[in-house]
């Protein structure tokens, strides 16, 4: 028995290919012969497929528990197919998200509650749910120069919400399981989605742009009030100043009578 | 009655949601495993997974059937983990240990295994996972591939789009390697050989 392989040809290639019981008739029974003088080879054969075994232990973790199985679940219908997250996307018509953002616009607009006041005691800015809207409205303070303002602020803040909840009605109706649908279906559903999709981005920009408006308009008040204020402040130390000017006089009238009969 | 996958690929073609159905349902397990064992994490690994099969739907109708369909659903989750290993800039990842769970592990046991041989087999398996994420990716692919998917190495060349010589040469090299750091684990206190049924 030698220990350095004489085989005549590509050694490596030969072994993976026995390895994996994939040599051809030919090649198997010459290369048996070989392996039955060649320590090195047998050797190295007995330690990849040991390798082999190993590997085998390698197994991926199962999916968490809702990932397979919920795209496994039966849903109700005469039919019982099953549905998958393939057909599930197929019926969740593309404007969902929109309208799911428009969702969270209007949430986010009631939970953000921005209160901005300039009162005696300064500039306040509030958010959140500190300060509800209905105590909010007082602290505006009414002013003739800015009745329209304070009236822009009293309006409903939402005058959109009837038509999400119209928007959220249909995407429920629409996330209702449905059964298979045909291509013509899928077209149409595939142009409702767009029509829909340019009524929900409509939405979120007239939603936004009522919300620039309102915030520049409570800027803008908040500005007013704050000059009138300055305003005020200037009149008063103008008087403030002037009481003095003419106390400095007094005195220095004094101290010159003073000094005079010294 | 059971259709075969490209019996399934031309209905879905014609509309048949269903049909695609079933072949998400036939072939989830494999990609995922895939994915799982390229990138090493079990979250991406569904992304991966997911976004496969999206694909696959998408470009159906450019399917024309050169190719078995698991051949190119098997090609486009390979992209998609190389675009993940790249855009991660990143080996794959050998997630942590968690706590030995001897409960879970003892539900996932042979009838025959003791506590020692479970927790043994965890440590292999570990063992693997480290050294399966040593390996370059060409060599980590090719194994894979052969290993797990059961693919020939014709399918492999074809598949990665290599001859069948370098697919042969890039397993001998991978599980040379391997040999090599499974070795080093049995020096750390592997064992490696503990009830592991040889499968020849």
């Amino acid at each position: 028995m030698d220990t350095t392989c004489s085989y005549r040809g590509n050694r490596e290639e030969m072994l993976i290919a026995y390895l994996y019981d994939a040599a051809e008739p030919g090649e198997r029974s010459s290369f048996e012969a070989h392996l039955a003088g060649c320590i090195p080879c047998r050797e190295e054969l007995e330690e990849l497929r040991l390798v082999r075994t190993e590997l085998a232990q390698w197994a991926p973790p199962e999916p968490a528990a809702g990932w397979l199985s919920s795209r496994a679940t039966t849903y109700g219908g005469s039919t019982g197919v099953r549905r998958t997250w393939g057909s599930a996307l197929r019926e969740m018509p593309a404007w969902a998200q929109a309208a799911a953002a428009v969702l969270v616009l209007g949430v986010a607009a009631g939970a953000a509650n921005v209160n901005v006041k300039y009162d005696d005691s300064g500039l306040t800015v509030r958010t959140g749910w500190m300060a509800p809207s209905s105590t909010s409205a007082p602290a505006v303070r009414s002013n003739s120069a800015t009745p329209a303002l304070t009236s822009a602020a009293n309006a409903d803040p939402a005058p959109w919400r009837p038509e999400l909840a119209s928007l959220e009605q249909q995407l429920r109706s629409e996330l209702k399981p449905a059964g298979a649908q045909t291509a013509a279906g899928r077209e149409r559903d595939d142009a409702a989605d767009a029509a829909i999709l340019r009524r929900v981005r409509a939405l979120i920009e007239e939603s936004e742009k009522k919300q620039m408006r309102e915030l520049a308009l409570r800027i803008g008040e908040t500005t007013n009030q704050r000059y009138a204020d300055l305003r005020n402040i200037q009149l008063n130390f103008g008087s403030a100043a002037s009481e003095m000017r003419s106390l400095a006089l007094q005195q220095q009238e004094i101290a010159r009578r003073v000094g005079f009969v010294r | 009655m059971t259709w075969t996958d490209e019996e399934l690929v031309a209905r879905s073609i014609r509309g048949d949601s269903e049909s695609f159905n079933e072949l998400i349902l036939r072939w989830e397990r494999p990609i995922y495993s895939l994915a799982y064992r390229t990138i090493g994490r079990e979250e991406d690994a569904r992304d991966v997974c997911q976004e496969t099969f999206l694909r696959a739907f998408r470009a159906l109708p450019a399917f024309r059937g050169q190719a078995k369909f698991s051949s190119w659903l098997y090609r486009i989750a390979l992209n998609l983990c190389r675009d993940w290993m790249r855009r991660e800039r990143r080996a794959p990842i050998v997630q942590p240990p968690e706590d030995v769970d001897l409960l879970e592990m003892a539900a996932t046991a042979e009838p025959s295994e003791s506590i020692e041989d479970l927790v043994a087999r965890k440590d292999l398996t570990r063992a693997v996972e480290r050294a399966m994420a040593r390996l370059p990716e060409e060599q980590r692919t090719a194994i894979i591939l052969k290993e797990y998917q059961g693919l020939t190495f014709q399918e492999i060349a074809d598949l990665i789009g290599c001859p069948l010589s370098t697919v042969k040469t890039r397993l001998y090299q991978g599980l040379t390697v391997l040999r090599r750091e499974l070795a080093k684990a049995d020096a750390l206190g592997v064992k490696r050989s503990v009830n592991v049924k040889s499968e020849k």
